[in-house]
């Protein structure tokens, strides 16, 4: 359990140096057309709202890196050693000692990476319910967990969706939380995000929330949303126009068996 | 990173299932007067005054979509609502295909009663997670022949068994709607579909809905002796089960 124990470590480091932002390393740049890489490990919408925390960005066309540290605790979900690392062309996000929804969910450490386009993500000692998760799921794992009256959670493990112009945002772990009509509690850890040219305005998110893009705004609906043409405004998307545009870009994930008696047509 | 958010406990002292209760419970005062009372579309209901599938032998659009809450289903785009489609179904997300669009809307398949139901469910405000399935699934009856397509290619073929003449598997487009371990007659990986037996009401307690599944005796395969279902190998059942839930299946004579 490298990962694991690597976490800790880090985790002893971040309670000491909490809410620490450290800008390292500012060498000479070269001018750079993708996107800055973007990293959070914590995020929240719904009826609890947490802040992307804690937030690193690359700045944009310089060969730099910057790293933030942090811890959390509240009702929804606590978790330590939050570490967010982002350069020019590479972002990570890692945390360990999760749990949430009443410890239904926890984690030794989960950690997503996301360079060159390509984006990963590492789990350890991970479980659902009573069922341990492998350390490497497949983009996109979806996975039911039943909060009895209140009605079943959704988690994606490895959540990845790249945007029209080519940036991918991957989330190590995305809960959702139905809780009324069209709304939801969503929880992210490890949110990281790079590539893109940035170029195409119209770039579209179809993912179930948007605590990937941090300033991007707070979706409590578990929303898609689409950066409006003429500015910063972030409006609601219109699904059905992604679909008629073919600019569906997320794949659907594989499908997990569930412990559930239908008797069949035989 | 915020040190006011990371001191914020907005319910402390409280549970958060509770909370997330207390916000559930809110839900029946829903925008839409009366919805509370709509059937579910599940596998368990018939649903009344939903309009048939009127392309059944098409492929559609490859999109599949995912309410993240309850999710109100219309006969027609801007219609009253006629059902609810529920976030999850047999332990699963439910995931149904688009077969249609229009501005503000989407038309779907409904794993209810009657086969082949459809329904529209708005494509604005939020609350839906969409994605593409490269998967097609194509059962011709006659031939007994399961194949599976990605990305338009043929990546297995496998002769299955399929519905007796009395209790024929039905025609026309339905969808993978969920993935079940280890259960059916065989003990092995069952996937329900989203159409049901057109003779039987119900089958074994079940409301008869049609799925792929193992069976222990090979002799099945080829032949058309089942109540309706696709009886099919080991190894079409592994490349099925990682078909994405809501990906088109089309069953032809």
């Amino acid at each position: 359990m490298g990962l694991s124990r690597h976490l800790v470590g880090a985790a002893a480091l971040a309670i000491a140096a909490a809410s620490t932002l450290v800008s390292a390393a500012a060498s000479a740049s070269q001018a750079s057309t993708d996107s800055p890489s973007t990293a959070h490990v914590l995020s929240a919408n719904g009826p609890v709202h947490i802040n992307p925390i804690p937030k690193v960005e690359s700045p944009q066309g310089q060969a730099a890196r910057r790293v933030a540290l942090g811890s959390h605790e509240d009702q929804l979900i606590t978790a330590t050693g939050l570490l967010a690392t982002a350069d020019e062309s590479r972002s990570e996000a890692s945390a360990a000692h999760i749990r949430t929804l009443e410890k239904r969910i926890t984690a030794d450490a989960i950690k997503s990476t996301c360079a060159g386009g390509e984006g990963v993500t590492t789990l350890a000692g991970a479980r659902i319910g009573d069922r341990p998760i492998e350390a490497n799921p497949a983009p996109n794992t979806t996975i039911p967990v039943d909060l009895g009256k209140a009605g079943t959670a959704s988690v994606t493990l490895n959540k990845q969706v790249r945007g029209a112009d080519g940036r991918l945002n991957v989330t190590g772990m995305a809960v959702t939380v139905p809780v009324s009509e069209g709304k939801s509690q969503t929880v992210d850890v490890a949110s990281v995000a790079c590539g893109g040219t940035g170029e195409d305005a119209s770039s579209i998110d179809q993912s179930a929330d948007n605590g990937d893009h941090g300033d991007n705004g707070a979706h409590e609906d578990g929303s898609a949303v689409d950066r409006a043409q003429d500015g910063d405004a972030i409006k609601p998307a219109d699904v059905s126009d992604v679909v008629r545009r073919d600019k569906v870009e997320e794949a659907a994930p594989a499908p997990v068996p569930a412990e559930v008696d239908l008797p069949v047509a035989g | 990173m915020s040190q006011r958010a990371a001191r914020r406990r907005p319910y402390g002292g409280i549970s958060i299932v509770a909370v997330l209760m207390m916000f559930a419970a809110g839900s029946s005062v829903s925008p839409e007067a009366g919805m509370t009372f709509l059937p579910q579309a599940t596998t368990f209901t018939a649903l009344g005054g939903v309009a048939r599938d009127t392309a059944p032998l098409s492929e559609g659009t490859g999109v599949v979509v995912h309410p993240v809450g309850d999710r109100p289903v219309h006969a027609r785009p801007g219609g009253p609502p006629v059902a609810v489609l529920p976030s999850l179904q047999l332990g699963n997300p439910t995931w149904v295909p688009v077969v249609q669009t229009k501005p503000g809307w989407l038309k779907v398949l409904l794993p209810s009663r009657p086969n082949r139901a459809t329904g529209w469910i708005s494509g604005a405000g939020g609350g839906l997670r969409v994605a593409r399935t490269p998967y097609l699934v194509r059962v011709e009856r006659a031939a007994r022949r399961l194949t599976v397509y990605r990305s338009g290619r043929a990546i297995g073929r496998w002769t299955v068994g399929v519905g007796a003449p009395k209790t024929p598997t039905p025609l026309g487009r339905t969808f993978v709607l969920a993935l079940l371990r280890g259960q059916g007659e065989s003990g092995s990986t069952v996937m329900p579909t989203g159409t049901h037996s057109a003779t039987l009401d119900s089958y074994g307690g079940g409301p008869g809905t049609v799925a792929f599944h193992g069976w222990p005796d090979k002799s099945v395969f080829g032949r058309a002796v089942s109540h309706g279902c696709i009886r099919a190998p080991d190894s079409a059942l592994e490349a099925l089960s990682r078909v994405p839930l809501g990906t088109v299946v089309i069953i032809t004579r």
